[in-house]
């Protein structure tokens, strides 16, 4: 892991580095603001685009590394990339020059703050996918949440405030659970050898047996992992946040949002809670497998009957993520492949539906499905562009939603023959939300006047939406270009997470752990009347539980 | 076997030229007969003309409660009220033992000093009971 | 008269409270001579004073070990205890210097009352023994008792000054009564010398006598008091907001620290074989601390009155790394410490400016619209207030991180009952997310007021501000050094 050049520690804060360019322009000086912001993520856009040639297919292994001590012998600046992270880093770096854009006219006061607050928020998101050092992905992780909080709280609509702080406590709560598992976790790497929260060396450590983790300390330890990663997906029922949050948000954040902050959580299962914990994965699998089908089919349901345009499309990604669940929780490398496949597509396609929507709220400022009506008479390119881009949604062939939900379903069904049999219904129920909504705003006679005179989409507008498709259209097409490069990880994945006889016998002890030794923590009944220590020296007095540095040399 | 199979597929084109041969006689040997048919059994020629009412059926078993259930009981009463209340629910109930920790603060010196000794005797309490345990 | 070679010796072990005496007396002296108009010169004097006393800190570096026949322990962890009190000391004279100004109060008497304070404050942090540690309990209590009712004028003030004076008298009473109590167990008010005597009488009559425990839990109740924990914080919130802020800001955060550093001597060092009973009231009162910090904090208005109540919050995580009982524990405690009186010497400070002549402007609608007016002043109290709540990058995350830390290190010998501990120290950092975000969302999210213009900061708030604002970013960012230093103090403290 030794140092290679700082590439990517140039992707993650290339967008930081913006943030004084903007400080220095006045306050009024929008249209500056607005460039130096575009300028800044095209140039972050198109050095990612370099880590494309340099990342060798083929290889588990984690690429572009960077590793500098920190904070001890424990907290280590860490970061590197892999099948996984390479797409989502790009998807970041994609849709933050689109968000951008689409901001150019509907952002008025504090336009600075803003493309601040979106530039400081794809730092922290790129920090996210890249780390390799537990500190440092909370770091970031806790990061992306107040530049949204802002952005929603801001810049948003009617309830933003309250959106805001809902999202922000929501997100916190789960969060904090997990910075308790984090410190848990180092604490036992400190008992058996040098104590870390490099994720690379705690997860050989687990495997190979170093730290022995008992059963249910592991189920735990998942759980509290699993819980932030769950209110970010959003999974059912963590997902209340998400209506809020999307809705009051302003058309910049509900992209980013949508495009890339839920795939958080799912990149956060893949990359943590299935190669630190396979046993208690396996073992909690049906149970979150149904709350995913649940989510597919609720999220759906749900989103079929909302009279808000933006919270049905909100709703859509509850449903479209359960994919992505269910996809990593059917253990097999094509659901591997199909799930972090279905997250770029979402990002772009979800991303796109809200560009699409913030075009219409440009104009009419309203969300209300009864508002509109037959808009397609004056607004032609808007609205077809917004068909393709729902019918992407939809996962027609042979667009980049299809590619992924069917590799999911194939994977499913190799796992659990039932959940791809429900999980195909979600496919169809999509067709019901996103045709039925498209038909009663775009299609027939214009029903509502003052619909008549808008305008349709403008140059820049027209190229957002050229871009959106042309990715979209990409993905599908071209999609081994994404699955080739995924493939050695999600191999490396599988058999990360595989445990024999796990998938049998959920009692089974995990085989490739040493027996664990009797519990002290958890298990050990504690009495007051116990005398910790006989008389000795007062150093021995008190618990020295390790003797190991903590994060000290 | 091979009877099976001719039988098969012989049905489809035996009941294709037969229905050939009824559109023939109907609209082109005596156009009055779908008339005087249509009259004589009205029940039958109205249901298929609304081609056997399925869209009506499907719309009245499937699409309206399907509709229903999603907006009253999904969204409604899980969505907004049990999950959604939960979580307010968990705002509120903050707030209001917020406010009644704020009543303890009367203001009152002597209820301060009073509370102390509360404290003191509590953790004195608490701590010789720990003894008494232990001895 | 005769002094032996040894004592003189050793004063420079006590250099720091020296120098803030020396100043302070210096600055009461010249105080009748300088006119009404050049009083603030004293601010600076004491500023300079505590500079001074910071330097001097080198001297006890660099030759470690016992004063005055060794009622003072100058090790390592007294010099970090020092640099918390004298920092947070340095900070606030800075930010008092306009604000006695405006509200007509400039007396040199204020900064001298806050070097002696802090004098007193240094004392506690070095005490090795009983009642030597009552000597600077009293010397930092009644300095702070003049402070708080610094503001004649104002009823509030007095109001809080008075309950101070005689719920404070009332704490340390039972401090000294649990100080009788261990020296008649004992013999002795030595705090090194407490553990070897309870062995002997352990090993005598074959269990810890009762009389000593009860002493620990009287003095558990009277330097509770001091750091503002519960079941014993009650005055707390009036004291704090009725006092004038800068002293508010003192009081929040030096006597919190010297306080928490008695602690942690008296119940490691003399009495680290009895844990299995303090641990207990430690863990209770630091859940109760938590709760009845932040969901307080929840309901209040005014922004002095809510970070009162956070303070209380604080120190709940502050008893979470205490209850660790290990060196890591220390050095958590030391860490959380240094980070917290940045942080809230910073937030405090803003709320003095802010609050303008007379402490008018202290609700939350008077900070409406600060992020657009005075931007800079908003991105710092954002920094301070996000640092409070524990983001990463911040201070305040890493004094949380250490502490949880510590805490869940030792569970193999607590139990379940520690891992609880900090997972409810966990989500009551998240309810304390809920108030700390409502001022960010007055700033940032509301439209300025309008009949609230807030003046632009002088020199020396601005100079307090930014370093209070520079230490939290150092902190969280590379807090290798701090670390160290706090390690090394722990280890100086339980190791012998």
């Amino acid at each position: 892991m030794a140092t290679a050049s700082h590439w990517l520690s140039f992707i993650v804060f290339l967008p930081l580095l913006g943030v004084p360019a903007l400080l220095c322009l006045r306050d009024e000086d929008h249209v500056w603001i607005r460039r130096v912001a575009l300028v800044v993520s095209l140039v972050e856009f198109v050095i990612s685009l370099f880590l494309l040639p340099g990342f060798r297919m083929g290889q588990p292994d984690y690429q572009f590394v960077e590793y500098a001590n920190w904070i001890g012998n424990a907290i280590h600046y860490h970061i590197g990339i892999d099948g996984l992270s390479l797409f989502l880093v790009l998807l970041t770096t994609f849709l933050t020059p689109l968000a951008i854009l689409c901001s150019w006219t509907s952002i008025h006061e504090n336009v600075k703050g803003f493309f601040i607050a979106i530039l400081v928020i794809e730092t922290a998101m790129i920090g996210v996918f890249v780390s390799l050092d537990l500190f440092l992905f909370f770091l970031f992780w806790e990061l992306t949440l107040i530049p949204m909080y802002f952005m929603i709280g801001i810049w948003g609509h009617d309830r933003r405030i309250y959106a805001a702080v809902k999202f922000i406590l929501y997100t916190m709560f789960g969060s904090i659970l997990m910075l308790v598992a984090i410190l848990w976790l180092y604490n036992l790497s400190n008992a058996h050898g040098t104590g870390t929260f490099d994720l690379p060396t705690l997860q050989a450590q687990l495997q190979h047996g170093i730290i022995s983790l008992p059963p249910t300390t592991e189920l735990l330890l998942f759980c509290a992992f699993f819980l932030a990663f769950a209110i970010k997906v959003p999974l059912f029922p963590f997902h209340t946040w998400l209506p809020d949050a999307h809705t009051e948000a302003p058309t910049a954040g509900s992209v980013i949002l949508a495009g890339v902050m839920l795939k958080l959580g799912t990149y956060g299962i893949m990359r943590f809670c299935l190669p630190l914990f396979p046993y208690a994965a396996h073992r909690l699998a049906h149970i979150i497998g149904v709350l995913a089908l649940i989510g597919i089919i609720y999220g759906a349901l749900v989103a079929t009957i909302q009279p808000n345009f933006k919270r049905l499309v909100a709703y859509t990604s509850v449903s479209h993520l359960g994919f992505v669940i269910l996809g990593i929780f059917s253990f097999t490398t094509i659901s591997f492949q199909g799930a972090i496949f279905q997250m770029i597509s979402h990002g772009v396609s979800t991303g796109g539906l809200f560009l699409g929507l913030g075009m219409i709220y440009d104009r009419r400022h309203t969300y209300e499905i009864k508002e509109f009506g037959g808009l397609v008479n004056p607004m032609p390119i808007i609205m077809a562009f917004y068909l393709f881009i729902a019918l992407s949604s939809l996962a027609l062939p042979p667009l980049n939603g299809f590619i992924g939900e069917f590799l999911i379903l194939i994977g499913v069904f190799q796992y659990h023959h039932v959940w791809a049999a429900f999980a195909s219904s979600g496919a169809v129920l999509s067709a019901i939300y996103l045709l039925w909504s498209y038909q009663r705003v775009a299609l027939g006679e214009v029903t509502v006047e003052k619909n008549r005179s808008l305008t349709d989409a403008s140059g820049r507008e027209r190229v957002i939406l050229v871009t959106i498709a042309l990715a979209i259209l990409f993905m599908g097409i071209a999609s081994p270009l994404f699955t080739r490069r995924m493939e050695a990880t999600t191999d490396n994945l599988v058999r990360q997470t595989q445990i024999e006889g796990a998938r049998q016998d959920a009692k089974a002890p995990p085989p490739t752990r040493i027996a664990p030794p009797a519990p002290t923590g958890f298990g050990a009944a504690h009495s007051a009347g116990n005398r910790l220590t006989p008389a000795a020296p007062a150093q021995a007095r008190l618990v020295n539980a390790t003797t190991a540095a903590q994060v000290n040399p | 076997m091979m009877d099976l199979v001719h039988a098969l597929t012989g049905m489809p084109v035996i009941i294709a030229l037969l229905g050939l041969l009824i559109a023939w006689w109907f609209y082109i040997k005596s156009p009055e007969t779908p008339k005087k048919l249509a009259q004589s059994v009205r029940g039958l020629y109205t249901l298929v003309l609304h081609k056997y009412y399925i869209d009506e059926l499907y719309n009245t078993v499937i699409v309206q409660p399907l509709l229903w259930i999603s907006t009253n009981v999904l969204w409604r009463v899980i969505d907004e009220g049990a999950i959604d209340g939960t979580v307010n629910g968990i705002g509120r109930g903050m707030r209001e033992s917020g406010a009644h920790m704020r009543q303890i603060q009367s203001g009152n010196a002597r209820s301060y000093a009073t509370w102390v000794v509360i404290g003191a005797v509590g953790v004195t309490v608490l701590m010789l009971g720990i003894w008494e345990m232990v001895r | 008269m005769h002094f032996s070679a040894e004592q003189v010796s050793n004063l420079h072990r006590l250099a720091p409270e020296i120098i803030l005496c020396l100043f302070g007396i210096v600055i009461m002296l010249l105080d009748p001579f300088l006119g009404r108009a050049r009083q603030r010169a004293l601010g600076w004097v004491a500023f300079i004073g505590t500079l001074a006393a910071a330097a001097s800190l080198r001297l006890m570096y660099l030759d470690q070990g016992y004063a005055y026949n060794e009622l003072i322990r100058a090790d390592l962890f007294s010099i970090f205890g020092h640099a918390v009190v004298i920092g947070a000391a340095a900070l606030c004279v800075l930010g008092a210097i306009n604000y006695l100004d405006d509200e007509n109060l400039q007396r040199g008497e204020f900064y001298a009352l806050v070097l002696f304070a802090t004098a007193g404050m240094g004392i506690l942090a070095g005490a090795n023994e009983l009642l030597t540690a009552f000597v600077g309990l009293e010397m930092s209590s009644i300095s702070s008792y003049i402070l708080a009712g610094f503001r004649k004028r104002a009823t509030k003030s007095n109001e809080s000054s008075l309950k101070y004076f005689i719920l404070g008298s009332f704490a340390t009473a039972f401090f000294l009564y649990g100080i009788a109590m261990v020296y008649g167990v004992t013999g002795t008010t030595r705090i090194d010398q407490v553990q070897p005597a309870l062995d002997q009488i352990i090993s005598a009559t074959g269990q810890v006598p009762a009389l000593s425990i009860l002493g620990l839990a009287l003095i558990f109740v009277g330097l509770g008091f001091k750091v503002v924990a519960a079941p014993f914080h009650i005055y707390g919130p009036d004291v704090y907001e009725g006092a004038p802020t800068p002293v508010t800001a003192l009081l929040a955060s030096g006597p919190k620290a010297a306080t928490f550093a008695l602690m942690l001597r008296i119940f490691y060092v003399a009495f680290p074989g009895e844990v299995h009973f303090w641990f207990w009231a430690i863990w209770g009162s630091a859940i109760l601390t938590m709760f009845v910090g932040n969901l307080a904090a929840i309901v209040q208005s005014n922004v002095k009155r809510m970070l009162a109540y956070s303070s209380i919050a604080h120190a709940g995580y502050i008893l979470v790394a205490f209850a660790a009982a290990t060196v890591y524990g220390v050095s958590a405690v030391l860490f959380y410490l240094a980070a917290y009186t940045f942080m809230k010497v910073g937030a405090f400070l803003v709320v003095t400016h802010l609050g303008q002549q007379d402490e008018r402007h202290l609700e939350i609608t008077d900070y409406a619209g600060l992020g657009t007016r005075q931007p800079a002043l908003a991105v710092c109290f954002s920094l301070f207030l996000f640092s409070l709540l524990g983001l990463p990058a911040t201070g305040g995350f890493l004094g949380k991180f250490f502490a949880f830390q510590a805490a869940l290190d030792s569970h193999a010998a607590f139990g379940p009952a520690i891992v609880w501990l900090v997972i409810i120290a966990a989500i009551n950092s998240v309810i304390g997310a809920y108030y700390y975000l409502r001022i960010i969302i007055a700033m940032y999210f509301w439209e300025p007021s309008k009949d609230y213009t807030p003046s632009k900061v002088p020199l020396a708030v601005g100079t307090a501000l930014a370093i209070a604002a520079i230490g939290t970013l150092y902190l969280g960012i590379l807090p290798r050094d701090v670390l160290h230093a706090a390690f090394a103090a722990a280890t100086s403290l339980i190791a012998r």
